[in-house]
């Protein structure tokens, strides 16, 4: 069912604008006449009713309100009335010129020779029948007037129109779309109106020419089909680049084959669905080659998702097998399919003959499927041929001219389509691909360093908007970056701004706009930004070669140059459709004169050179950061979440920067500031634990009911701006409020960058969601505003009141201080280091008074110790803060306490807890104890505090399964090792008294006792309250073993006021 | 069970807002002290427990060890937040200093740490005359014409390894570090060691594998500071094949030795001297 797309009532008609008109655009007004239609010998109601009609047709609206006058020669004012004009879906032209007729009959005497002038209501529009010559007519406010002047019963016809505004050229149109109508309503009056011809044969055609790519002369070559000839040409060619290693075309065709028979010899072939979970390495380029050798279904799946997510991919898709490492086997485990981790299965898969399968792909059969946002609340697959894949890469190629001298990050997710282009067009062109890690391109630094050393590259304009200025500022000149002779961008609006820096940094580079989705594999359009002339707005070009475009209406009549309509695609990059969702393919891909269409739900509109452009969305899709996110996914889940009755997100900007903002009405109904914070954190939480981070919304506020409009739906229009709102997670009403100008302009850049209006002195950046790059920002802000650079390690981990003091420390103020006189005199925290236990062997820290109830925290082990070692500090410290005391210990072995890690075994750690304690009981004379368990912690809680009286349990990424969590540490004790093999021509000795497990010497005593831990939260809490604390940005299955990705928790992003929050909720 | 050492907490500084652990020889008084000076966020007890292990391992050798967080790091509170990191930094080894000097009768103070603890190390040898020997482990680096051609020889030899089949280079690593750490420049360093010549305070500098991006030879420290006369001050120890937080047990072990070693050469030539 076609939908169709209306504007609401009231709202500013839309018309062909070629500017946007400003408070300094200066009147200028013009007169195009033409001849409306000799032949047709129409009356004023029937222009009237096609003027009407025309509105109607640009703008899609329900009713049309025409201000309808008369005016006599002498210019006097006879009548002014309004004329309504009923548009809707049961109008035909019949019925609106009845209505026009009607309306003359009843103010006027009907006669040709009166005058009468329309005005569109709320737009800049106006028909005026005039007696006196149409330039005298004043042109008032109006931007587009129709004048009309009898002449031997018929009409002379004028625009007079606002030069500022419109081109002539654009003027031209719409008196020919208007002559089009008239001659078609009075021809088949009984026409619907939306079927009433609206453009000229002329402009049709034109339209049709540009809007059409020029057909793919020959079929385009499989792309593993490609590798394999550059494999064959130049096999010692670097093909893939990772951290400091290479890999040459040789090898890696190798690699994949080896994969691609183990494959085929499992049964894996055409339509079977391969998984690939995957953290960047050359084993994400060998499993994609690999499996589009084999025939078979590349379905690439980011294992930084939560758990949840993950699941819900693997249920739908039902693989035949999953492609990950072992870290990663639990996390991608299934009842129904084979998971095969490649850093076990090296000896296995190279078994395999190293030469080219060979085996025949036919065109049609699927090649991969780019899993995306969905809006009942589970991602959708969209699922390309073979043919569509040939077609997506063989399209970027010959537009770009990509070459065998090129070399391409790839900076995309993998788990985008857009990925695809980044990984496959350099190998199926000879060049050189090279793989980047998440932190690496998140380091601005680091990133730049890289685009020195590449050729061409494509970014989303949100990494774009950090680089650039940082590049901007840090290079004296852009010479470093010669090398580069293509820089694109798209996924997201492209900022003029963007496009001009690119233009800057790169001076040797084209510069390109890419719009596209997976359902058209991406290559829909393109526009090369011109060098010699700055950016007037953001087009996104032209079709690739072998697709069509089309801005249609609702009724899908091909809109006229410069009326925004919905964006349908054509041709050879349409995919076959949605994995398992026929309705949603059936509603999706449309047929249209024959040819299948996709509707992308995008609204732009064409230039008259033909250009498309990108004005936003049709519905509640948004796009964030280059990545396409349903609404309706995220609300879905946001009304799943604890104690939420009613919620909506939204898209919002702060300081340029778009995020999500969730509103959400809690069950009870109360203010947020009343709320115990764990309640709205749990909310947080719980959108981290089922979407991926990207789709979990940055900023949460709390509503007592969602305002609804008069049709009782949510009125998204009247949401509060969230810097209206209250939109932190803790209790505001304590916070000490900034005193010195210092303080107050600090706290108004934190405000600015994490879109927040209360932040108190005792703050840290971290904690209310600061991340790396804010950080930076942060940085870059303060040295802008206040002239003082802050160091990295400040603004990790101070204070705003620090920092403040800092700054003013720098510009050599002195501090005015209010109530504690000089800073480096402000209270200090309560707590006291001791030794402990069996032959004082174990180290603790005290933090706070004596009271009736105490948190023992039990850490993990190993270097997971020292990564969290932060961590639980600014817990013990929120803990004393409200009244709380704590016990944080380091093991025999670990830390400050006594011992060698080799002398040490699970049952000694265990003993260590209960010795833990009864020192805190001692010391505290607490009655009332609680855990905090963190990673084997919580296990070693839960064995050592077996016998005691607990008063619950707060686990934090609890180790549930003591033999995987000694692999996971394993396999990343061995990434270490291959690491120092980079520069080691042996393998180092092995550790005395036991295994290493990065930087832990664990003996065989202890691993054996560590195999055998169990941790079941359900059983834990036959004895006491458990809570269980999943970090947002860590999956506890593997993320505490990657070294890579816990830093990403180092800073506290918030954590430690998590953890408090469920120790003191009762 | 300890070996021959014993181990107590202590808190000093101007607010005794500073944490550390003093590790002393359990039979006789200690004669030499060592500070240790943490480096980034690492607690006192160092990347993989290394300060701990050194502390324990010098005590064999009868020297007292003080290993302590800096300013809101690890265990120790914020005491001068106002000032600067490097200001701070400065008075909280200052107030090292005093405490040891307050409580112990020692004939010197040796400074030594890891990376930015090193180079923290050396700024302080330079402002305070107590200090009478300085260790660095991968502190500043500058690269010579000579680390060039050895950089070009080890990538052509790696190639001609890997082209003969002999070694494949296996993609892995660690994490990126969360701070970006410039290391000092060679004007301060210059300038520091001038002093520490001048003083006579001697200086040992251990370089791992993981400076091979500026530092790939033992004599190269020479090399780094052209002109300047180290009067057989300056000695190196290049350990090539471990890594810059020594992730290895036999790495860690190799560091610790070497320094004992140095520490222990240092205090009997001293003797001598006498």
């Amino acid at each position: 069912m076609p939908t169709t797309t209306q504007v609401p009532e009231g709202s500013a008609l839309q018309l062909p604008q070629d500017f946007h008109r400003t408070p300094s655009t200066r009147s200028q007004p013009a007169r195009f006449e033409f001849d409306l239609d000799p032949a047709s010998g129409a009356a004023a109601a029937e222009i009237a009713a096609a003027f009407g009609i025309l509105l109607y047709r640009y703008n899609a609206q329900a009713s049309i309100t025409l201000n309808a006058s008369r005016k006599s020669a002498s210019g006097e004012l006879l009548w002014r009335r309004p004329l309504e004009l009923s548009t809707g879906a049961q109008a035909h032209g019949k019925s609106v010129l009845e209505e026009a007729r009607a309306f003359l009959r009843r103010v006027d005497d009907g006669s040709p020779a009166g005058w009468a002038l329309s005005r569109a209501v709320g737009s800049r529009a106006a028909i005026a029948f005039l007696e006196s010559d149409p330039a005298e007519e004043p042109l008032d406010q109006d931007d587009l007037l129709l004048a009309l002047q009898p002449s031997d019963a018929k009409f002379r016809a004028a625009f007079l129109y606002d030069a500022g505004v419109f081109k002539r050229t654009s003027i031209e149109r719409i008196a020919g779309h208007l002559k089009e109508l008239l001659a078609n309503l009075l021809a088949s009056p009984d026409t619907p109106l939306s079927r009433l011809r609206l453009l000229p044969q002329a402009e049709r055609l034109w339209i049709e020419s540009v809007c059409e790519g020029a057909p793919r002369k020959t079929p385009a070559e499989f792309v593993h089909l490609s590798f394999e000839r550059h494999a064959a040409a130049s096999p010692e060619t670097a093909a893939v680049r990772f951290r400091n290693e290479a890999l040459s075309y040789r090898e890696l065709n190798s690699r994949a084959n080896r994969l691609a028979r183990y494959l085929t010899a499992q049964g894996v072939g055409a339509e079977s669905r391969v998984v690939v979970c995957l953290d960047p390495s050359f084993d994400v380029a060998i499993a994609l080659l690999a499996i589009l050798k084999a025939g078979a279904v590349y379905v690439p799946l980011d294992p930084t998702y939560p758990a949840a997510r993950i699941r819900a991919v693997l249920e739908d898709i039902q693989p035949t097998l999953v492609l990950t490492r072992s870290h990663l086997r639990e996390k991608t485990a299934g009842p129904v399919h084979a998971v095969l981790a490649l850093d076990e299965a090296a000896a296995l898969v190279g078994a395999y003959s190293d030469e080219d399968p060979g085996l025949a792909v036919d065109p049609r059969q699927t090649a991969y499927v780019y899993y995306t946002s969905g809006t009942t609340g589970t991602p959708k697959g969209a699922m390309a041929s073979q043919a569509n894949l040939a077609s997506y890469i063989a399209a970027a190629r010959e537009r770009y001219r990509i070459a065998a001298t090129d070399v391409i990050p790839a900076i995309a997710r993998f788990s985008f389509s857009i990925s695809m282009f980044e990984l496959m067009s350099p190998l199926a062109a000879g060049g050189t691909l090279v793989l980047l890690e998440r932190d690496h391109i998140l380091d601005l630094a680091r990133m730049a360093k890289t685009l020195e050393g590449v050729t061409f590259f494509h970014a989303g304009p949100s990494l774009l908007k950090n680089i650039l200025p940082f590049i901007k500022r840090r290079y004296s000149d852009f010479q470093a970056f010669a090398g580069v002779r293509h820089a694109s961008s798209g996924g997201d609006m492209v900022s003029a701004e963007v496009a001009e820096d690119l233009k800057l940094i790169f001076p040797n580079a084209e510069v390109f706009v890419i719009y596209g989705c997976s359902e058209i594999s991406c290559m829909g359009t393109t526009y090369p930004v011109a060098r010699e002339r700055a950016i007037e707005r953001t087009y996104v070009g032209r079709v690739f070669d072998g697709m069509v475009l089309r801005v249609l209406d609702g009724a899908r009549n091909i809109l006229p140059v410069g009326i925004v309509g919905e964006i349908h695609f054509a041709g050879d990059g349409i995919v076959k459709g949605y994995w398992n969702r026929p309705e949603l393919t059936v509603e999706k891909f449309v047929e249209i004169d024959g040819r299948r269409f996709y509707r992308t739900g995008d609204m732009g509109r064409l230039s008259e050179d033909g250009w498309l452009e990108i004005l936003g969305r049709g519905d509640f899709q948004i796009k964030l950061r280059g990545m396409r996110i349903e609404l309706g996914e995220v609300e879905h889940h946001l009304r799943r979440a604890p104690g939420v009755r009613d919620g909506v997100v939204m898209a919002g900007n702060t300081e340029g920067e778009t995020s999500l903002i969730a509103y959400l009405v809690m069950d009870r109904g109360e203010a947020i500031a009343d709320l115990a914070p764990y309640s709205a954190a749990a909310v947080r939480s719980f959108m981290s634990e089922h979407l991926p981070d990207y789709m979990v919304p940055a900023r949460y506020v709390q509503l007592d009911s969602l305002p609804l409009n008069h049709n009782m739906k949510v009125d998204r229009r009247a949401l509060p701006a969230p810097e209206d709102a209250n939109c932190r997670l803790d209790d505001v009403a304590s916070l000490r409020a900034p005193r010195t100008a210092t303080e107050k302009r600090l706290a108004s850049i934190w405000g600015k960058l994490l879109g927040l209006r209360q932040i108190g002195l005792d703050d840290h950046f971290f904690d209310l969601g600061g991340h790396s790059l804010l950080g930076l920002k942060l940085i870059l802000a303060v040295d802008a505003e206040l002239g003082v650079t802050l160091d990295g390690m400040d603004v990790l981990r101070e204070s705003l009141e620090t920092q403040a003091a800092l700054c003013d420390r720098h510009l050599g103020k002195p501090r005015v201080e209010v109530q504690s006189g000089d800073p480096s005199r402000a209270p200090e925290e309560s707590f006291e280091a001791f030794h402990f236990g069996d032959g004082q062997s174990l180290y603790g820290v005290l933090s706070g008074c004596a009271a009736g109830e105490a948190v023992l925290i039990c850490p993990p082990v190993g270097h997971e110790l020292v990564r969290t070692h932060f961590i639980l500090r600014q817990l013990a410290k929120r803990l004393a803060a409200k009244g709380v005391p704590s016990l944080r210990f380091d093991y025999y072995g670990c830390g400050d306490s006594l011992g060698e890690g080799a002398d040490a075994t699970c049952s000694r750690w265990r003993r260590d807890v209960v010795q833990a304690y009864d020192e805190l009981k001692r010391r505290t004379g607490a009655t009332r104890i609680t855990c905090v368990g963190v990673r084997l912690g919580a296990a070693l809680a839960d064995a050592g505090a077996s016998g005691l009286p607990v008063a619950g349990f707060v686990f934090w990424d609890p180790v549930r399964d003591g033999a995987a969590h000694l692999a996971e540490v394993s396999s990343t004790h061995d990434r270490f090792i291959r690491v120092l093999m980079r520069w080691r021509y042996q393998m180092p000795p092995p550790a005395e008294g036991g295994r290493e497990l990065v930087g832990l010497v664990c003996s065989e005593t202890n691993a054996r006792e560590l195999e055998t831990i169990r941790l079941a939260p359900w059983r834990v809490r036959s004895r006491a309250p458990v809570k269980v604390f999943s970090s947002p940005d860590v999956d506890f299955d593997c993320g505490w073993t990657d070294v890579t990705r816990i830093d990403q928790i180092l800073p506290d992003t918030g954590v430690s006021a998590k953890l408090a929050s469920m120790v003191l909720e009762r | 069970m300890n070996k021959g050492f014993r181990e107590s907490v202590c808190r000093f500084g101007e607010r005794g807002h500073l944490t550390g652990i003093l590790t002393e020889p359990a039979d006789a008084a200690p004669r030499l002290a060592a500070i240790l000076v943490t480096a980034g966020l690492q607690p006192k007890f160092g990347p993989f427990r290394i300060y701990a292990q050194l502390a324990r391992r010098l005590a064999q050798d009868g020297v007292l060890t003080l290993r302590f967080d800096l300013d809101g790091i690890g265990d120790s509170g914020r005491g001068r937040a106002d000032m600067p990191l490097r200001a701070r930094t400065e008075a909280d080894l200052r107030s090292a200093l005093d405490y040891l000097s307050e409580h112990f009768s020692v004939d010197g103070v040796v400074l030594g740490g890891l990376c930015s603890g090193a180079e923290d190390s050396l700024r302080m040898a330079e402002l305070d005359t107590r200090v009478t020997a300085v260790f660095m482990i991968d502190p500043f680096g500058y690269r010579t014409g000579g680390w060039w051609w050895r950089n070009l020889l080890r990538r052509a030899a790696k190639r001609a390894l890997r082209m003969l089949k002999l070694w494949t280079p296996v993609p892995a690593g660690a994490s990126a570090p969360l701070i970006d750490y410039k290391h000092m420049g060679p004007e301060e360093s210059r300038r520091a060691l001038l002093e520490l010549v001048r003083r006579r305070v001697p200086a040992h500098f251990i370089y791992t594998g993981g400076m091979r991006d500026c530092y790939n030879h033992e004599r190269q420290l020479w090399k780094m500071f052209p002109g300047l006369d180290f009067k057989g001050l300056a000695t190196v120890d290049y350990f090539p094949q471990t890594g810059h937080t020594q992730v290895l047990e036999s790495d860690r072990r190799m560091v610790v030795e070497a320094i004992a070693r140095r520490i222990e050469s240092r205090r009997s030539s001293a003797k001598d001297r006498m």
